[in-house]
């Protein structure tokens, strides 16, 4: 046993970095470079907000390199993570992958910033903001050309032409197809974030500037508890109803129960729900049944208890915590009533049988053991959608939980609190995955004798 | 249908109950309606006689070009001495001036000269003709992301479950040579891909990962360097850790916000992401139940006679267990159709122009008193999983992989 835990705690550390990793990885894939519309005004002047922008980056340490180490083409420059306008690092990048090499890039683009910069005619910087849109070699040199005819024929502009024409010149290919392995330490983007979050500093949501551990907080303890609550219900039923089906399986009583959960089974989640709203929580269909309130809004008070909040909300959350049983609740106790009956079919229940057991003391004795190994595989799988929940079910019930948050989030691209939420709920897939792995080595000695 | 097709089909339908048949035909119908959506659900009629020359709208558009604009012909047909409307005589994207603002089913029923069945929505669009053609939308969206699903799944899955742990032996260098080859080919693919020129790339590309899987087939041949010591590869261990990890982030959560990222995408572009966070079930199940053949008799024999090992996979295995990957293709496709009907419940689906029955129910949602834009696609939609799920169930508990096809 001992063993086992081991064993399977070693495999879960590199899944766990890697998990992270990737939520790293694609949140900075995702995030754009944005202004805040609350912090700073659009009528900055461009270097100002630029040099803002940067401040900013370095304060977040965002100038950092990635990861641990890097794999990088020859001609890339071997400090490009320090541009932190991800707009500018790409044009660069696309210089680069034209093969330009990194000198006659710098220089070119240092030109280009200076006119922006320096401009003295409004025109001039309106041309070349629009120049600097544009990143294949060939269409720039076709616009600049266009550009400086006859009108705009100054210093900057010649120089500018001239460094582009070089960055035309100089193209060479060989060296992007050469891979360069660069070592950053431990003074890196990633190593700091992980820290970070370790350390329970989950970053500041973009949208309210509230933080993002509390945002988390609070949707977790909705979705947990209505879940927690579905999550019981249905383990205790479908165990209850699972061995009466298995039970009475010949009788006329039995196939019609089957059929109904076969039915509750492949109905979609969000039409159940929808039909129980239409019945019971709207006068459309039916007055007479309106029972419950419509569903309607939450006003999440974080001082209150979860006790009070569920007096308060209570008769809100009876619809969403049915939706959320009824397929689950079909799902295991068919699973439970046909591993009943396929142990039965085994030859241990066949020689307990003949030798004299009554049914109910095999079933009870024998058969539940191991039709039971399944739910617990299953119930470690549960864990994950506890702190995950249901967005079709949240946000149709209009509940403030984890399902409504991530979509909320998702749709204003607030990508810190998407990724936060998608790294706490692959934690607690893993963790649910070796607590399952470890309920089953504890129930079953099969598994624990194999593994030591 | 005649002779030895004949009696195969009545044995087949013969053999089955009264719930597979039913499930059967339900299937069958909606593929068919789903086939030939544009001629039940269409504005335009399906033929008409104008100033004596016959027109077939409905298969062919007849647009005009009068200068830039080009001529809408929707409305010129209904002067034509004989027409042949479609049986739903809407498009799902109609806008019906009549029957905007949530006509319920009575009162479309009660609307002179024009029926809608099922009702309309806020617009006037019709909802019976947007379920016609979110049959089909469906359809292919649960096929095609199987389809693209399997394919990959499967064959990784069976190289996987033959392989194992112990088949794969290589010598140290071998190794080495095959992690640092393999990185270097992702690295060159990178970077071709980066190139500008599209046609060039292309080129690239295939010739770098032909060569690429050229020398792998040279480098790992058998019997190379022999003498030397051989470690095993231990693909199954790791591949096993590599869908624990994929299967780790919550993939619905993944996919909305990928969806969101870019953009409302095309029907194209979910498909290959349902098929991208599916394809480890196919593997899964591909690599149980080659494992399970594997360990049986057939296979030891044929690998005694010297069979290759993509022979051994093609010609012996896949033949036994391709009815078992039948029932999970069946199943992907159930899952892949509730997985886009729930994005477009939420408002993340298909470009806003393409209707289906997610969106349908996305509008019912957001107006309850119109229950019929929820009830008659949510309806729909449980009608098709439920006849997939019966034969899924049927299939399963007959044992699947001893009833063949």
């Amino acid at each position: 046993m001992k063993r086992l835990i081991l064993n399977r705690l070693l495999i879960s550390v590199p899944l766990l970095l890697a998990i992270s990793f990737t939520a790293f990885i694609l949140r900075d894939f995702m995030e754009t470079d944005a202004f805040d519309p609350l912090q700073e005004s659009q009528n900055l002047p461009v270097s100002l907000r630029r040099s803002e922008i940067i401040q900013r980056a370095r304060a977040e340490s965002r100038d950092l390199p990635l990861f641990y180490f890097s794999i990088r083409p020859w001609s890339y420059p071997d400090t490009l993570f320090r541009f932190v306008i991800k707009s500018e690092k790409k044009r660069i990048k696309r210089f680069l992958h034209q093969g330009v090499p990194w000198p006659s890039v710098h220089v070119y683009v240092t030109l280009e910033r200076e006119m922006v910069e320096k401009a003295a005619h409004r025109l001039d910087k309106l041309l070349v903001e629009e120049l600097s849109r544009l990143d294949d070699l060939n269409a720039m040199s076709a616009k600049l050309d266009a550009m400086t005819d006859s009108t705009r024929a100054g210093v900057l502009w010649g120089k500018l032409k001239s460094s582009l024409h070089e960055m035309q010149k100089s193209r060479k290919w060989f060296p992007l197809f050469v891979p360069v392995p660069g070592w950053h330490g431990s003074h890196n983007r990633f190593h700091i974030w992980l820290n970070q979050i370790m350390r329970g500093d989950w970053g500041v949501s973009r949208s309210d500037y509230r933080p993002a551990w509390v945002k988390i907080r609070e949707a977790v303890s909705w979705t947990l508890s209505i879940n927690l609550v579905s999550l019981l219900v249905v383990y205790l039923l479908s165990l209850f109803l699972g061995e009466w089906l298995f039970r009475r399986k010949e009788q006329h009583k039995g196939k019609i129960i089957e059929s109904v959960l076969f039915f509750l089974y492949s109905i979609p989640r969000f039409f159940l729900a929808l039909l129980l709203i239409l019945a019971f929580a709207s006068d459309t269909l039916s007055p007479a049944l309106h029972i419950f309130p419509s569903p309607g809004f939450f006003d999440s008070n974080p001082e209150a208890s979860l006790l009070e909040q569920w007096g308060r909300y209570g008769a809100q959350l009876v619809l969403p915590v049915i939706c959320l049983v009824l397929p689950s609740l079909a799902y295991l106790t068919r699973i439970y009533s046909i591993r009943l009956r396929d142990e039965k079919n085994k030859p241990y229940a066949f020689m307990a049988w003949s030798k004299g057991d009554a049914e109910d003391f095999i079933t009870r004795r024998h058969l539940r053991r191991n039709a039971l190994l399944p739910l617990i595989a299953l119930l470690g799988m549960e864990i994950p959608a506890l702190f995950g929940g249901s967005v079709v079910i949240e946000v149709l019930f209009n509940i403030p939980g984890m399902g409504r948050l991530m979509l909320q989030s998702i749709l204003i691209q607030d990508w810190l609190i998407v990724f936060n939420i998608l790294l706490l709920i692959g934690t607690f897939t893993i963790l649910g995955k070796l607590l399952a792995d470890l309920l089953y080595g504890f129930t079953d000695p099969r598994i624990r004798w194999r593994a030591s | 249908m005649e002779g030895l097709m004949k009696i195969r089909f009545a044995q087949y339908w013969q053999n089955k109950s009264a719930t597979y048949r039913a499930a059967l035909l339900v299937i069958v119908g909606s593929l068919f309606i789903a086939a030939i959506a544009n001629l039940v659900a269409n504005e335009k009629p399906l033929f008409c006689i104008c100033e004596g020359r016959w027109h077939f709208p409905a298969w062919r558009d007849y647009a005009e070009y009068t200068g830039l604009l080009r001529k809408t012909t929707a409305f010129e047909y209904t002067d034509c001495t004989h027409r042949l409307p479609a049986p739903v005589p809407y498009s799902p994207s109609t806008i019906d001036p009549d029957g905007s603002g949530y006509l319920s089913p009575s009162a479309g029923w009660a609307l002179h000269g024009k029926k809608h069945w099922l009702g309309t929505d806020a617009l006037g669009r019709d909802v019976l003709a947007g379920m016609i053609h979110g049959t089909r939308y469906a359809w292919l969206i649960g096929l095609l992301s199987t389809l693209l699903a399997g394919i990959p799944g499967i064959f990784a899955g069976m190289a996987i479950g033959y392989w194992k742990d112990h088949k794969l032996k290589l010598t140290l260098f071998q190794g080495i040579g095959l992690v640092l080859s393999f990185l270097l080919w992702i690295y060159e693919f990178l970077m071709i891909g980066s190139l500008s020129s599209g046609m060039v790339r292309m080129v690239l590309l295939v010739a770098w990962t032909a060569l690429f899987i050229w020398v792998c087939s040279k480098w790992l041949k058998p019997g190379r360097r022999s003498g030397l010591k051989t470690f095993s590869l231990p693909v199954d261990s790791l591949f096993m850790r590599f869908i624990d990890y994929f299967e780790s982030f919550p993939r619905l959560f993944l996919m909305m916000a990928l969806l969101v990222f870019l953009a409302r995408p095309s029907g194209a572009l979910l498909i290959v992401l349902i098929a991208f966070i599916r394809w480890p079930l196919f593997a899964q199940v591909a690599r149980a139940e080659t494992l399970r053949e594997s360990a049986l008799n057939y296979v030891k024999a044929s690998e005694n006679l010297g069979l290759p090992w993509y022979r051994i996979l093609s010609r012996h295995i896949w033949p036994n267990i391709r009815s078992t990957l039948l029932v999970t293709a069946l199943f992907s496709v159930s899952t892949a159709v509730l997985l886009e009907a729930s994005l477009s419940f939420i408002g993340l689906g298909l470009k806003l122009e393409s209707v289906t029955w997610g969106s349908i129910l996305n509008e019912g949602r957001q107006y309850l008193p119109a229950w019929w834009l929820s009830v008659f696609p949510g309806l729909a939609m449980f009608i098709l999983l439920l006849s997939l799920h019966w034969i899924l169930d049927e299939k399963s508990r007959n044992g699947a992989h001893r009833e063949g096809w």
